[in-house]
């Protein structure tokens, strides 16, 4: 979800900053425990630091994410 | 944009590469890289260029201060006032802040990030021994690193890191035009994003002029004021970039397909 915004497309203007995602790509020798994207992610919950959790969103359609069923249904 | 100083001008540049092929390394043929271009950077802008795929056509922005420096205006004041030697040196230092695609191969590893950052402004006598660490001090604060971290190696530092310590370089001796070679095709979605806006803020800031090569177009058309499309070596097309948004016609523009990267993926087409 939040690298979506951080994308920029031509109807980005260089007047508009486009969201950027606070942190850094975690090394692969130290990943974190649980979901790796959880240190950085604006919408994470608890759980996600300790596990990973793959939702099914649809006909051959996942993600790993804990709340992925809410962004789905989100406008 | 309407830019009434120009920064860099360029007319009618030539570069060829000889093909070679065979044990006696025979010139088999000729690489039109650039073949009879003309541009113009203004105080301040950003010329985005969107090159084809064909490799040679991408080194060349750089290579061009060095030996077209008789179609160079590296600043209309200044001009004139320099024997054509120093004039060729002060434009070289303003213009050698071009980043490889891969920051980790432009940085060497046996030197601390601290050091790198400060070579530039050893090589031109501008500062020494304390004043040049603050200096340096100061560029890292302005790029989003930590001073502490200017006695870090470039392997300990990430891929974003490395691509902030080469822009550190390139402003170390206050350029006014930095060509960027693809700056953000090697970074992650989430760091691009990061150094998009770190160099759109330095430029605010500073109101330098980029030159800003890369293959992606929507990157371009993000920071650019113009955009310049290139194909086999020759522009074929420029533009401000509200022009380039509304006409879609060109082919090129269609491979180079600005829109290939839409935010919402379309399982329509």
């Amino acid at each position: 979800m939040a690298s979506i915004p951080a994308v920029p497309t031509a109807d980005t203007s260089h007047e508009v900053r486009l969201a950027e995602i606070p942190g850094t790509v975690p090394s692969l020798t130290k990943l974190p425990v649980g979901c790796a994207f959880a240190p950085r992610c604006s919408l994470a919950i608890d759980p996600a630091a300790s596990n990973i959790r793959r939702c099914r969103l649809g006909r051959g359609s996942s993600a790993a994410c804990w709340r992925a069923a809410e962004m789905v249904t989100r406008p | 944009m309407t830019e009434t100083r120009v920064l860099l001008e360029i007319t009618d540049l030539v570069k060829h590469y000889p093909v070679r092929s065979g044990v006696l390394r025979r010139a088999a043929g000729t690489v039109h890289a650039v073949d009879g271009v003309s541009f113009s950077v203004g105080v301040g802008e950003t010329l985005g260029w969107s090159a084809s795929p064909a490799a040679a056509s991408r080194r060349w922005p750089a290579a061009c201060c060095a030996w077209s420096s008789d179609q160079r205006t590296a600043s209309g004041s200044r001009r004139g006032h320099h024997p054509p030697q120093q004039d060729r040196l002060a434009a070289a230092s303003a213009l050698d802040a071009d980043r490889l695609p891969g920051s980790f191969a432009s940085l060497n590893p046996r030197m601390m990030a601290g050091d790198i950052v400060g070579e530039p402004i050893s090589v031109h006598g501008l500062a020494t021994g304390r004043a040049k660490q603050e200096r340096v001090a100061k560029l890292f604060e302005q790029v989003g690193l930590r001073p502490d971290q200017m006695r870090n190696y470039p392997h300990q530092f990430s891929g974003g890191q490395r691509q902030r310590i080469c822009i550190a370089r390139a402003l170390a001796l206050g350029p006014r035009l930095i060509v960027c070679d693809e700056p953000v095709s090697a970074l992650d979605v989430s760091i691009q994003a990061q150094v998009i806006n770190l160099l759109i803020d330095l430029q605010r800031e500073h109101g330098f002029s980029y030159l800003f090569i890369a293959h992606d177009l929507a990157v371009v058309a993000h920071i650019s004021h113009r955009v310049a499309v290139m194909y086999l070596g020759r522009i074929v097309e420029i533009a401000d970039k509200s022009e380039l948004s509304e006409i879609r016609v060109i082919p090129i523009r269609r491979r180079c397909s600005l829109r290939s990267r839409s935010r919402t993926p379309d399982r329509s087409a």
